[in-house]
This record gives structure tokens, sequence and C-alpha cells, in this order.
């Protein structure tokens, strides 16, 4: 064999180590373990909410459409609370899924963020987080894009967050062997998408096919002509098809914004609060990319430390939303039956309230003594019935929000190629 | 030794005396190339010098903080830049240079937009390569060379 033979022979056989494996699904590759389902969404039902007034149902039921019973709501907070529309499911959500009522936050400050840096990381986060950093430790996202194989781009992952206080860095890590190159979009639609940005930006420069390569092949020529002496931190990259995609989608959802379809599009009454904003531009996201991991916040809850009725109410809304929004999912082709949707809060709130008496003479409530009912979470998982246990409610101990991250990881089959250390669980209990 | 080799050495002793470095002593400065650029502009930054560099006075402070608020809302940075610079070019209180008279005098026009937005002189090749794209692609507008030059690597520094 001479030493062309020999090379055209070891590209050959190395090529046929590398074909790709087209798997039933129609996927190329796996990671090594196998898929549950094909999508994830996961709603940090966040701002702060306590088991009392959510699954224990203290002051009635205030979340009809996830939780069952009927018991109604307190009367001297009953006039706080907006109606909303009918349910859009015919049972509760409770019913489709397990719902876990003594989980926990098990340790670390009981703060929104170090909730949510443990909810997206799976790491406990015991000390004050410097919220000018980055967490040293990966994301849900970057775990989910390095670890599937191939690797998964921007365009599968997004982080959806009510607002811009303290949430948009959580798209990534610091950690060397992830960061940027691994995270999800981020957006924060409340904000980038209010009228006066919809404005301002939906109407692109008009190149045309020929005019866009001019101008790629000009721009091209002046960078060239300059070299960097610094790292450019773009923050996370998509491609240029993905980009155009998401540019696309943005001018859509802008042109409903300036054209006055976004206002209250859900038709509630009493017009819509921020948290089913997000939720409603959550759908639409969803709707059109179908991303395989979804993450989105809430936070209108956290009115409690000044208002009790006015968090009572917000959980209400919460709730619809969060109803709403499974009902998008189970109506969008593709995400339909091949989606667990996990809805918990980061942290609770303290047991004992802070005297700021309300409307209606009740009490604020705070979430910063780190006592049990602040540390107290509830957290449902649902999905379709071959994979899920539907109806099911695990009282028991023992789930805790870092095992949200090793769940969704599980359920998207890289569980086992997580290198990086991850102290929780997937949650065993909600799987069939 | 001759009259003319002491005067030569006499100068040589009163030239070597004089310490430059007493005189043009920079500190730690480093002395740059024209239009070297060595820091990253923050995203403050880069907003205020590119309304200025469009609208020649500073940015208001209701459009610094839309544009702050879009740029902080979208985590793809590169991709929400380009579509805030077009927002800047698009806007109609923009007045722009003419085609016509960018067209009218093509060298002044590179020379202008080097200085506009690199704070440099363009190099010969840049100059020529410029006039010559301006020349062949009749289309080209001074918005869309505008853009290039405002989402290029260099407009990124400082």
């Amino acid at each position: 064999m001479n030493r062309r033979d020999f090379i055209q022979r070891a590209t050959a056989a190395s090529a046929g180590m590398l074909l790709p494996t087209i798997l039933p699904s129609g996927r190329l590759f796996a990671a090594t373990g196998s898929r549950k389902v094909n999508h994830v969404v996961f709603c940090l039902f966040a701002g702060g909410v306590r088991t009392l007034e959510s699954i224990w149902q203290n002051d009635g039921n205030l979340m009809p459409t996830m939780l069952n019973g009927s018991s109604s709501i307190s009367s001297d907070i009953a006039g706080s609370i907006d109606a909303m529309p009918p349910s859009p499911l015919s049972a509760p959500l409770q019913t489709q899924g397990t719902l876990f009522t003594s989980f926990k936050y098990d340790q670390g400050p009981t703060g929104h963020f170090n909730g949510h840096v443990a909810a997206l990381t799976g790491q406990h986060t015991t000390y004050a987080l410097n919220l000018r950093r980055r967490f040293p430790l990966p994301t849900i996202f970057e775990l989910y894009r390095k670890h599937n194989s191939p690797q998964m781009a921007a365009k599968n992952a997004w982080w959806i967050s009510k607002s811009n206080v303290l949430y948009p860095s959580l798209n990534y890590s610091a950690h060397p062997d992830y960061g940027a190159t691994y995270g999800a979009n981020h957006i924060t639609p409340n904000t980038f998408f209010k009228t006066a940005i919809s404005n301002s930006l939906q109407h692109d420069i008009d190149f045309t096919s020929t005019k866009a390569e001019d101008v790629a092949n000009l721009k091209a020529y002046v960078n060239s002509n300059f070299t960097s002496t610094v790292t450019l931190n773009n923050g996370i990259r998509n491609s240029p098809a993905h980009r155009n995609e998401i540019t696309n989608w943005m001018k859509t959802v802008q042109q409903q914004v300036t054209g006055g379809m976004t206002g209250n599009p859900w038709g509630i009454s009493s017009g819509m609060n921020s948290d089913q904003k997000n939720l409603f531009f959550a759908e639409e996201l969803i709707n059109n990319f179908k991303p395989e991991l979804t993450v989105v916040n809430l936070s209108d809850v956290d009115t409690a430390h000044s208002n009790f009725s006015g968090y009572c109410n917000a959980l209400h809304r919460a709730d619809y939303g969060v109803s709403h929004l499974w009902n998008t999912i189970q109506n969008t082709p593709g995400m339909a039956n091949d989606t667990v949707m996990i809805v918990m809060p980061e942290v609770g709130r303290n047991l004992v309230d802070n005297n700021i008496l309300d409307a209606n003479g009740r009490a604020a409530l705070d979430h910063t003594t780190g006592d049990t009912m602040s540390r107290d979470l509830f957290c449902l998982v649902l999905g379709p019935s071959q994979v899920i246990a539907q109806n099911k409610v695990v009282s028991s101990p023992g789930g805790r929000s870092i095992d949200v991250v090793p769940t969704i990881a599980n359920l998207l089959g890289f569980d086992l190629d997580i290198p990086i250390s991850l102290p929780g669980l997937a949650l065993q209990d909600a799987f069939q | 030794m001759s009259k003319l080799s002491t005067i030569v050495l006499l100068a040589a002793l009163m030239l070597g005396s004089c310490n430059r470095s007493d005189i043009y002593d920079l500190g730690t400065i480093k002395v740059k190339a024209e239009g070297e650029k060595v820091n990253l502009k923050s995203d403050l930054q880069f907003m205020t010098m590119a309304y200025r560099d469009l609208y020649g006075v500073d940015v208001p402070p209701a459009v610094l903080d839309l544009m702050r608020d879009a740029y902080i809302s979208f985590g793809d940075k590169a991709l929400v830049i380009d579509e805030i610079v077009q927002a800047l070019l698009l806007s109609p209180d923009l007045v722009l240079m003419s085609d016509q008279v960018m067209r009218a005098d093509v060298d002044a026009f590179v020379q202008a937009s080097y200085a506009k937005f690199f704070l440099r002189n363009p190099t010969v090749f840049e100059s020529v390569y410029w006039t010559g794209q301006i020349q062949a692609i009749t289309d080209l507008t001074v918005q869309d060379i505008y853009y290039v030059f405002m989402t290029c690597e260099e407009y990124k520094y400082y």
C-alpha cells in the first residue's frame, strides 16, 4: 500500500466512524442518555411565593386553574382579586402531572437572585452573590447546549426574563469551559417590545439581495484592515441564518406592538399585568421557534413586601397565565405532547409579617429571614402521560430546587454527559 | 589636532550633553500609531458616540435611555447593536449628505468618513478601494456606507 492509498483508506475508515446516526426521531446523533421529550419549558413562578397561599390555600384557592380545590377566597381580600377569563383548560393543571408539595430551597440566602441562580444552575448558592459578576458555574442553558450531540444552537435555548433587574446575566456563566459560547438567547420582552422601542427598531434598511451582498463585502474589507487588541464581548452569538430568523420574528412582534395588538391580547377585563405580558411574549416566541429549552420567570407577587392583597391578586393572575401558557404549548404543533413544563417558585416568604398593612388591613411579607416558610416551595411537573405521572401528589419531603437542572438534563437525555458535579437529583417520582 | 577637528569634537560633546529624555518624557503613555485603537467602547460610550457621530450633538437622555433599554433587553449584542444603528440611520430626524454630493467628490467623502467614524485618515489603499467601490456600485448610498462603518469592528474600539 503506498502512502496515498493509506491516506485514502484511513480517511474513509475514520469517515465511517464519524458517520452520523439517524435516530427514529429524525435527529442526528444523540447524547449518551435517551430523551424522554424534545422540549422543556421551565416556568420560574417567581417573586417569592409561600406555600400557605399557594398549595395550602390558606386564603382560599387563589390558583384555581393550576390546583385542585374549590375553597372560596377569604372575604376580606376577595374584592382585591381581579376576575380572570374562564380557564383555557378542562381540568386544573395538576391533573396533568405531578405536584410536589414539600419542595425546598434548602440552602443559601432567601433572595430572588440566589433563588434564581440555584434553580438555573442546580448549585447551592450559600454566599452573597456578586450581582455584577456572572455565576462561576454553568447554567442549564450551557449544559444543554454543550452536552447535546451535535451541540445545540442558541436559537434552541431561550431565557425570557420578566425584567432587566438582576436577571439578564443568567443566560450564561463565567465558567471558562462554558460561558457565552453556550449561553441562551436572552430577551426581556416587556422592555424590548415596549412601544417606544418597537417604534424605533421596527424598520430595517431595505437592502436588496445584491445590495446586502455588496454591504457584506464592504464590511468584510473594513474588518480585514483592523486587528483588535482586546476580546470583544458580544454576548451570545447566533449564526447569520438564525440571526435573520430572530430579526424577522422581532419585526413581526414589533409591528403587532405598534399596531396596538399586544395591549390586552388575552381579553382580561382589568387588563394584563406584566407577568401575564411576559408569558404572552413567551408564547409568541414558543410558537415561532419551538425551542427545546425555554425558561421564563414571573415576579409580580413580590408586591407582597408592601401589599398582601396585591400579592394574592398577582398569584391569581400568575395562575391564569401559566395555564394559558400550557394551553398554548399544547396547541403548538411540534411542542404538543412532546413538552414537559416545570413550574416552581424560586423562594418562599417569611412566616412572620412585616407590619405594613394594606387597604384590607392585611400585613405584608418579606422573604429575608431564611426561616422554614421562606424555604418551602411547591413544584409542578407537567407532561405527556407516557412520560410524567398524572394527577399525582408527592407530599414526602426530599425534592429541592437544585433538582430541576438534573431533571431537565434527564428529560432531554444529556444528564450522563455533564462533567460538572451537580448536587441535585432528577425528580424520578414525577416520571412514569 | 587641527582646528576643524577641535570644532567637531566640541560640537559632538555639546550635542551629547543634551538629555532629550528630560525634555520629551512621556511618562507611562505609550505612543501609538495614528488611528491605533486599543480600548473597547463601553455600551454607553458606543451609543453616545454613534449618536454624536451621526447627529453632531450629544444624545438626548431620553434617546439614550431607549437605546440602553433595547441593548440590555437582548442577549445577542451584535444583533441589537445592528438594530440600533439601523434605527439611528433611518430616523427622519437625521439629515444625511445626499448621494449626489457624495459622488461629486468621492475622495473627499471617503476622507471625511474615515475621520468621522475612525478618527483617522484612510491609507492610500483604503482610499483607492473605497473610491473604486463607490464608483463601481452605482446604487451605493451614503446610508449604506455609514451602516458599514458603524457596524464594523474598528468602530467598536477607540
